[in-house]
């Protein structure tokens, strides 16, 4: 167990450094960051004097070199816009990320795995029926627009709750709703579509053959096996949502770390976007391996020697 | 058993394709051509309409209906090239990872797992944010190209089942070319496995157009698009100006419904991992 965390600690750091250098690549190809951060009166030698402070004149293969001895040092540079370090500034906006994301996870799991058993458990009867189309549904409305039609419905029509912040639990309501809706509707979809599955193998028909309850087979020995690829979605879907927020932290004037990335991007202000891939980056990472030792506590057969 | 023809959902999609060729004969007016002594006229049948401006009109007096009907040119666009670009990018690819297993083959695969690790939403995000926003070819290559992994990760997988069936044995055994064996005989076969996953990506992909052009860093601010329009409407709400936001979105979201419902009624029928059950 201790050698395979180990294994899979090394292996993560090396694809984090991999994925550094395809954005370090990818950053050069898309051109100048000077054309964008200079001042359109700034002088020539103004420019070279901004560019020098900053590195940018120096071949690329230093600039790499030097971009990766930072990065082991957790020095990701220091942002073009606010001159503090960029790694920073995006971690001190990652917890107001992560409240909004678990809140929004917990309310996509609380509702979409149970809807997906019931839909599976009563499968093409009415409740199945409207419960796949309520799915369809939700999978299908852009999440930027659910967000707006909650503040103009909540917010400017009936005034009952505020549209922008995160200063007490109304302010979560409306943004981890918005966040969860399509969860909920894929949850659902996935959990319908692994219980059938399973509730059609022999050790389903066997448990039922030896007069088990129903409850019991379908708790205990379906939804038990369903799980397994639903952790994986469910882990998936918690990476996505932290670095996919954007949309929503923007509508709702939250100020976590996809709102930042956001203005950077805008901006232009490289360290800053770095950062934020990279910190993406390590959390997927770290969300993988999450999952697979989960895999254990759940499916007593695997086993990680 | 084959389930009944999704027909409203085909209805649906047609009429709206149809609406998007023909929107210079449809739409009522200039989409980009404002007037501002008649911007943010409420839609027609609110009090203060006009059935001149049936959907109303955004705050420069632009026809709300018609920069829909434009708009929804975009996004078929965007959804259909996109995803015809990953395809054609991904299956080649695919085959030759699938069929000549070798040091290329792996080269292929490490390198669309590391693409399938970064979201494309972030991918597509950033490298158009930072090369100055888009048009609507620029989408659909920068979109299409992040899509490659998928395709070519489903090709190579469904190839390495295909490749120990009898037919290709047989090919082989005539002394058939490589080339000749992947494209001809093993690529037919799995068609329907890659129009399945094509029904799955478009609305996905239509969302993600509409997501990039309502950040900005979609198609150009001049362009009729539904994404940009619920942006700039986005400033409007709490004025009262509910339609530049709310009838857009409800076109949008009819749309992308109408295709996933395609989309599952394809998978349904024709994806042979699903008639097990």
């Amino acid at each position: 167990m201790l050698r395979y965390l180990l294994i899979r600690t090394v292996q993560t750091i090396i694809a984090v450094f991999a994925v550094a250098t395809l954005i370090f690549l990818g950053l050069q190809m898309t051109g100048d960051p000077m054309e964008n951060l200079a001042p359109q009166d700034m002088s020539d030698q103004q420019v070279a004097q901004l560019r020098h402070a900053y590195g940018l004149d120096k071949p690329v293969y230093v600039q790499y070199e030097l971009f990766m001895l930072h990065m082991a040092k957790g020095d990701l540079g220091i942002s073009f816009l606010s001159g503090e370090p960029a790694l920073g500034l995006i971690l001190e906006r990652f917890p107001t990320t992560l409240k909004l994301v678990l809140v929004s996870m917990f309310i996509a799991i609380f509702f979409g795995l149970p809807m997906g058993v019931a839909s599976a458990i009563r499968a093409d009867g009415w409740i199945d029926r409207s419960l796949r189309f309520l799915s369809v549904l939700g999978i299908s409305a852009p999440t930027f627009w659910i967000g707006i039609m909650l503040i103009l419905i909540f917010s400017v029509n009936l005034g009952w709750l505020p549209s922008s912040g995160l200063s007490s639990w109304k302010h979560y309501l409306m943004p981890a709703f918005t966040l969860s809706l399509y969860r909920i509707a894929l949850f659902l979809r996935m959990v319908r579509s692994t219980m059938l599955d399973v509730l059609n193998q022999d050790f389903i028909r066997t448990a039922r053959a030896k007069g088990l309850a129903e409850r019991v087979v379908v708790y205990k020995h379906a939804l038990r096996n369903a799980l397994i690829p639903f952790i994986t979605v469910a882990g998936l879907q918690f990476g996505a949502l932290m670095a996919g927020a954007i949309v929503t932290e923007k509508i709702f004037a939250i100020p976590g770390m996809n709102r930042l990335a956001l203005d950077a991007l805008y901006a232009d202000d490289r360290p800053v976007i770095i950062a934020f891939i990279i910190v993406t980056a390590v959390l997927f990472a770290v969300i993988n391996l999450v999952v697979d030792l989960l895999y254990a506590f759940i499916d007593p057969r695997v086993r990680y020697a | 058993m084959l389930k009944r023809l999704p027909w409203t959902s085909i209805l649906i999609l047609s009429a709206f394709v149809l609406a998007a060729v023909f929107a210079p004969f449809l739409a009522p007016h200039n989409p980009m051509q404002g007037d501002l002594m008649i911007s943010q006229t409420p839609p027609a049948w609110v009090q203060g309409g006009d059935w001149a401006y049936p959907l109303g009109t955004d705050e420069q007096g632009r026809d709300v209906l018609s920069i829909i009907l434009y708009g929804l040119r975009v996004s078929l666009a965007v959804g259909f090239g996109a995803v015809l670009v990953s395809l054609l990018l991904g299956t080649p690819l695919g085959l030759l990872a699938g069929y000549s297993s070798g040091r290329l083959g792996e080269a292929i695969m490490r390198l669309a797992d590391i693409q399938l690790a970064i979201p494309t939403f972030l991918v597509a995000l950033v490298v158009l944010a930072l090369t100055g926003g888009g048009n609507i070819i620029k989408l659909i290559l920068v979109i299409g190209v992040v899509g490659w992994a998928g395709y070519a990760r489903l090709v190579r997988g469904a190839v390495l089942s295909e490749k120990e069936t009898e037919y290709v044995h047989a090919a082989e055994a005539l002394g058939m070319s490589r080339a000749r064996i992947m494209f001809r005989h093993i690529l037919p076969n799995i068609l329907s496995i890659l129009l399945v996953q094509m029904s799955v990506d478009v609305p996905r992909i239509i969302l993600l157009e509409a997501t990039l052009s309502f950040l900005g860093v979609g198609v150009s601010i001049e362009t009729p698009a539904i994404g940009l329009m619920i942006k700039r409407g986005l400033d409007y709400i709490y004025s009262g100006v509910w339609w530049t936001t709310t009838l857009p979105g409800i076109v949008l979201a009819t749309l992308v419904l109408a295709t996933n419902l395609i989309g599952d009624w394809m998978r349904d029928a024709f994806d042979p991992r699903r008639k097990a059950n």
